[in-house]
């Protein structure tokens, strides 16, 4: 699927390597192809950002239908995302692989660690371009915890930072709970703990 | 209030995403790179994710959000100790004993704790010693054997008591915690799945202690983050047979 749906998500990952920026439309892709809703979702509310025209209050009402006309099977979701990625490089090929094919297990797995790169690369950078990735990174989050409405949410507050409306995105967030620089702050320190490990020879903590 | 280990859960999260994060930006090919970014994706634990949502959300700076200090002179030295005995971390000696720098480590982490992610750091009190001495009297009465098993647990009995005598949420992954104080402090555990669940959430199970002191009564929210909500104890989880 290309269309104009498809060149806003492109615009969230600018700036970032060719493969993270090839999972996050894979992945992208197999939601919006699946979901048409949502879809329809994203290219209205990136357009009515353009013209400077966003209700938040209609968004977030016309996130909430998205959500309940979505039925989540992860079996189904996994099976299409495993097929995506086969088609692309080495690094990408290897996800399906990593864990038992077409299982739910598989996707929610692969959506928490998406999260952490996301969430290493976002914090890399300063100002919106860190703001947008964390986001983004907060979407897979939500998908892999369980909550499809915040995946929404941040979905929109991405697109909506991505075209320099941090109020509009600020705004939105408050109707799931969510802080916008609390959150990004919050990423990020988790990333900067990891560092701090990381610099020790430590790479993975046991339970 | 939340256990040390779900502070460590989120940064378990960043930590294996690594190898994916370098083969993609360093666009590895190699046979090794990927077997390694295979078994960091396999080795993503879902409780991980949750915990990090959690947090995200309820440790906002300024909302009361705590480790109680025996996780900076007890539990954390407890995973840096077993980090440097499993060979994944070299401390370099300068001079002081290997505990020094141990706990060392650890305060400096902790402190990185309450500056990165907004969790403080609380002192006991009397209070919350005088709360535990009650939760273990209550425990008195399911008999000896039981009552050694409370014991056993005091610390983290400890931190219940701390939530109740203050009235915070408290949020752990110890299921075994919640299962032990199960009937007694703890209810509501194994019927979350029917009930309402404000998480949307199946990895995150809330459940109440109460507690009656004098003439009054303490409460606080429990929080189980956990892979499952419907949670089934068994016999061996519980402390005070029914």
């Amino acid at each position: 699927m290309f269309g104009v749906s498809q060149l806003v998500v492109e615009r969230l990952v600018e700036g970032v390597s060719g493969e993270v920026r090839e999972l996050v439309l894979a992945l992208y892709d197999v939601f919006a192809s699946t979901y048409k809703k949502l879809y329809n979702l994203v290219e209205s509310f990136d357009g009515d950002l353009s013209r400077g025209i966003v209700d938040v209050d209609e968004y977030y009402r016309e996130a909430e239908d998205v959500v309940r006309s979505m039925y989540l099977d992860a079996y189904y979701l996994a099976g299409r995302l495993n097929e995506a990625l086969v088609r692309h490089p080495e690094p990408l090929k290897v996800l399906p692989g990593a864990a038992p094919t077409q299982s739910p297990d598989a996707l929610y797995k692969l959506l928490g660690v998406l999260a952490g790169v996301l969430f290493r690369i976002a914090c890399g950078f300063e100002g919106s371009r860190r703001g947008v990735l964390v986001l983004l990174g907060y979407t897979y989050l939500g998908l892999a915890g369980g909550r499809p409405l915040d995946a929404v949410v941040f979905t929109l507050a991405s697109i909506a930072l991505a075209r320099a409306r941090g109020d509009v995105a600020a705004e939105l967030l408050k109707r799931v709970d969510v802080d916008l620089e609390g959150v990004i702050n919050f990423a990020c320190g988790a990333v900067e703990l990891a560092k701090f490990l990381e610099d020790r020879g430590i790479s993975s903590i046991p339970e | 209030m939340v256990d040390t280990n779900v502070v460590l859960d989120v940064v378990r999260l960043v930590l294996v995403a690594k190898p994916l994060y370098e083969a993609m930006m360093k666009d590895l090919k190699d046979v090794e790179a990927l077997r390694q970014v295979a078994s960091a994706v396999d080795g993503i634990n879902r409780r991980w994710v949750a915990s990090f949502l959690f947090l995200s959300y309820k440790c906002m700076r300024g909302s009361g959000c705590f480790v109680v200090d025996f996780a900076r002179r007890i539990e954390l030295p407890r995973v840096f100790t077993k980090l440097l005995l499993g060979g994944a971390l070299s401390v370099g000696r300068g001079g002081g004993s290997l505990l020094d720098e141990v706990v060392g480590l650890a305060e400096r982490w902790l402190s990185m704790v309450g500056s990165s992610l907004g969790v403080g750091v609380l002192s006991l009190c009397y209070g919350d010693f005088e709360v535990a001495r009650e939760v273990v009297k209550a425990y008195g009465s399911c008999g000896a054997r039981s009552l050694a098993r409370v014991l056993d647990n005091a610390i983290d009995i400890l931190l219940v008591a701390t939530a109740l005598n203050r009235g915070y949420g408290f949020v752990t992954t110890d299921r075994r915690l919640v299962c032990g104080l199960g009937n007694r402090i703890v209810t509501g555990v194994g019927q979350v799945s029917g009930g309402y669940v404000p998480w949307g959430s199946d990895l995150v199970c809330p459940a109440d202690a109460r507690l009656s002191v004098g003439g009054g009564g303490l409460s606080a929210k429990i929080y189980l983050i956990h892979e499952q909500c419907n949670l089934q104890c068994s016999e061996g989880e519980r402390w005070c047979l029914q």
